[in-house]
């Protein structure tokens, strides 16, 4: 590209983008939108406080760690005083493992299977038929903590204080689902969902400025003037670049945004009561706990600390680049060939069926995002900006993303190619619909266009 | 001898099956102001876009300053279209200074050209509104001002003063002339009004059908689409001159005044066409051995009725 090209694909670039950005309805969806996104988490949070059910634990004491046989075959716990009373939370001993159906039909909700390598490692399964709450959860791991350092501390003669620091125990308990044995919670899928959402809405609401934009100029008869100055192309180009960086803009501005919101409600409920009496119920001392931790102790919250931020939104603004690029050069082409935007309407349908297939796909996918069909999908240029995002979240193999991104991206140039063939010839045809067997040929032969 | 600012030779384009212009061969001097014409579909409008560089030619030449086409010299023309719009989100100021600035203008000298352009067209107060209220005269008038602001040397005007008042039209006008008389712009002006086209073309170019039916100076070939028409007054007996000049002459139209004449006779008007190898002197010469001509003079064809008669001419 000369010089002078880049200046006057610049210059398109820029009144593109600063006519949208300026408009009242952008600073508004831009400011409106994180208010959303951080209701919605606050949303869940209520939601997860509101749902809070009685956990009965099975704990499978293999090497007899923790337990005592007694008459009967039943075993107590070596340390009753480690497991206090509790009406949310249940526990039952033995040395064998059960199945699904022998747990339901015992009334347990979940399993914790220990062996001698928890001395070491400090973790455990927590195999669950249903989820425990943050706050069960934690206060399994604090029962399990104390019991074990009772049993370190009872094999030891002569404990100073070192040794005693040393003893010290903190169980870790992974969670999995023993009916799907899927290791991650449904966080990670919802919010992969709620991202592949957004990209949806994102690259129809950007695709459609685009196509807006296109039957403006067309229907307005201006773009006659822009093209004796402005090649199709650079006009095509610059369009899409600049109602691109108003999507980046507006999603930088929501992470931002979102990120500030989120650390000004984490400050508010940290200098609140609610943090003193929630500190008080956890058995923290006071003042020793922050939002994080709060966050931590719930378990469809904690997995928010433990998802890639920057990777999530990095590659999510590459797959909208590069989703948008492709279906903008879709919407452009039908612009291009219509007078007005009531005429777009059908045209459109053969456009959104890819993005909605792709949306179904990914509302079947939160549950098993390792599925073939997600995965395959996750490759299809067409549905890859929606399907990728359900799977980020999970963690992705680098190469299925570099992957998908270099198919997009071939794909989204070779798009952008076509449309720019058939935009500049549609551009300036009125009263005449371009038949099917035209556009063939119009991208067939670049030299029929302008100078 | 000076280079043309447009030359085309043997220019073509069809679309599909649709031929919209036959080879066609056109000059345009510099500092000329020539008008395009022609019946609606004569192919104008992708004449201009050839020359505007929208659509390429399918075959001929097609030199611009003695130079091939390219895409380079779009800087140096300014084109008004006939169908035309403004960004309706933008300001008035802010759309015209963005057109300026594709052409390869200066952000400061364009803002500096654009105030003076603003008050020779009475326009200041609308700087920095926005497009969507400005009346159909008022956005004629912007459109205008982005056509002319980067100081183009060939103007191609279609139908500018659709949608004008006389006014603001004369106005336009103006500035039309000083452009062409201060600065030496080429101008092209593309109209179906003829008043115009008389007022300000030194030259014309009809096209029909895709082809060029007449060129030349306006005079010109308004001397010529005349074809020897005359108007006479005389004195004497009409029925015998009329029926002396038989068919050596086309009667076009007779009338009788009564009572004009000092003698009681009777004065008739004819309009009549002589051939070409019967020159006007000849004709008067002869015609006096018949009655008493008391004027004689030719007949001077408007422009509107040289288009009529070329376009009908050509089409049969």
């Amino acid at each position: 590209m000369s010089r002078k090209s880049f200046h006057i694909w610049l210059t398109v670039l820029q009144r593109e983008y600063v006519t949208r950005v300026r408009r009242r309805a952008f600073l508004v969806a831009t400011l409106l939108g994180p208010v959303l996104w951080v209701g919605l988490i606050a949303g869940m949070v209520l939601l997860t406080q509101s749902t809070e059910s009685p956990a009965k634990v099975w704990v499978v004491d293999h090497d007899g760690l923790l337990t005592i046989p007694t008459d009967g075959e039943q075993f107590l716990p070596s340390c009753p005083s480690c497991y206090p009373d509790r009406s949310l939370l249940d526990y039952r001993f033995g040395r064998e493992t059960k199945d699904v159906k022998e747990l339901q039909r015992e009334g347990f909700t979940c399993m914790v299977e220990l062996d001698e390598g928890i001395l070491q490692s400090e973790k455990a399964q927590l195999l669950h038929l249903e989820p425990p709450t943050g706050k069960t959860k934690r206060w399994m791991q604090r029962d399990l903590s104390q019991a074990l350092e009772r049993l370190k501390v009872r094999e030891q003669s002569n404990l100073n204080y070192e040794d005693y620091l040393a003893l010290k125990t903190n169980v870790v308990l992974l969670g999995i689902d023993i009916t799907t044995g899927q290791q991650k919670g449904a966080g990670q899928g919802g919010l992969g969902f709620i991202f592949s959402l957004f990209m949806l809405t994102f690259v129809v609401v950007y695709g459609m400025h685009v196509m807006r934009g296109v039957i403006e100029e067309k229907s307005n008869r201006i773009v006659e003037v822009v093209l004796s100055t402005v090649r199709p192309g650079q006009l095509l180009a610059g369009k899409i670049a600049g109602i691109g960086l108003v999507g980046l803009t507006q999603i930088a501005a929501w992470a931002l945004l979102s990120w500030a919101l989120m650390l000004g409600v984490g400050m508010a409920i940290e200098q609140s009561s609610w943090m003193e009496s929630w500190t008080a119920t956890q058995g923290l001392a006071s003042g020793t706990a922050d939002f994080q931790t709060v966050l931590a102790a719930e378990e469809d919250l904690a997995f928010l600390l433990d998802i890639n931020w920057g990777v999530m939104l990095g590659c999510g603004a590459m797959y909208f680049v590069l989703g948008y690029a492709m279906y903008a050069a879709f919407f452009a082409t039908i612009g291009a060939m219509v007078e007005q935007e009531a005429d777009a309407q059908y045209l459109m349908l053969p456009v959104m069926m890819p993005l909605l297939f792709s949306y179904m796909l990914a509302s079947m996918t939160i549950d098993a995002p390792e599925s073939t069909l997600a995965i395959i999908s996750s490759f299809v240029p067409f549905s890859s900006p929606v399907s990728m995002m359900v799977r980020l979240p999970m963690g992705v193999p680098w190469w299925h993303v570099a992957l998908s991104m270099t198919l997009l991206a071939g794909t989204a140039a070779f798009f952008v190619g076509l449309a720019a063939r058939v935009y500049r010839v549609a551009i300036l045809m009125y009263g005449k619909r371009p038949t099917f067997r035209e556009i063939i040929r119009w991208t067939l032969r670049p030299d029929s266009g302008a100078l | 001898m000076a280079t043309p600012v447009l030359h085309t030779q043997g220019v073509t384009k069809a679309f599909g099956d649709q031929v919209a212009l036959s080879p066609l061969d056109v000059e345009v001097m510099e500092g000329r102001i020539v008008g395009l014409l022609g019946p609606n579909g004569a192919g104008k409008t992708t004449l201009l876009r050839m020359v505007t560089g929208i659509t390429k030619p399918d075959n001929g030449e097609l030199k611009m300053w003695g130079e091939p086409h390219h895409r380079k010299l779009l800087s140096r023309m300014g084109y008004l279209p006939e169908e035309r719009g403004l960004y309706k989100s933008m300001r008035v100021a802010e759309q015209v200074l963005y057109f300026a600035t594709l052409r390869g203008m200066n952000r400061m000298e364009a803002e500096r050209d654009l105030k003076g352009w603003f008050e020779r067209l009475e326009v200041e107060g609308w700087w920095n509104r926005e497009v969507a209220d400005l009346s159909k005269g008022m956005a004629q008038k912007i459109q205008f001002i982005a056509t002319v602001l980067h100081r183009p040397e060939l103007l191609i005007l279609d139908e500018p003063f659709s949608g004008l008042d006389p006014i603001n039209a004369a106005l336009v006008r103006g500035e039309m002339l000083r452009l062409v008389q201060e600065e030496g712009t080429t101008l092209v002006l593309s109209t179906h009004d003829m008043g115009s086209v008389e007022a300000l073309c030194d030259e014309v170019i009809l096209l029909h059908q895709g082809r060029k039916v007449l060129a030349g100076p306006t005079d010109t070939v308004r001397e010529d689409a005349r074809r020897g028409r005359i108007r006479v007054v005389m004195r004497g007996n009409l029925m015998a001159f009329v029926a002396e000049l038989g068919a050596r002459a086309e009667l076009l139209s007779k009338s009788t005044s009564q009572g004009k004449s000092n003698e009681g006779q009777s004065v008739h008007q004819i309009e009549i066409a002589l051939p070409d190898g019967w020159p006007m002197p000849d004709f008067l010469s002869w015609a006096v051995n018949h009655v008493e001509v008391l004027e004689a003079v030719p007949l001077k064809l408007s422009m509107e009725e040289v288009f009529v008669q070329s376009v009908e001419s050509a089409g049969s």
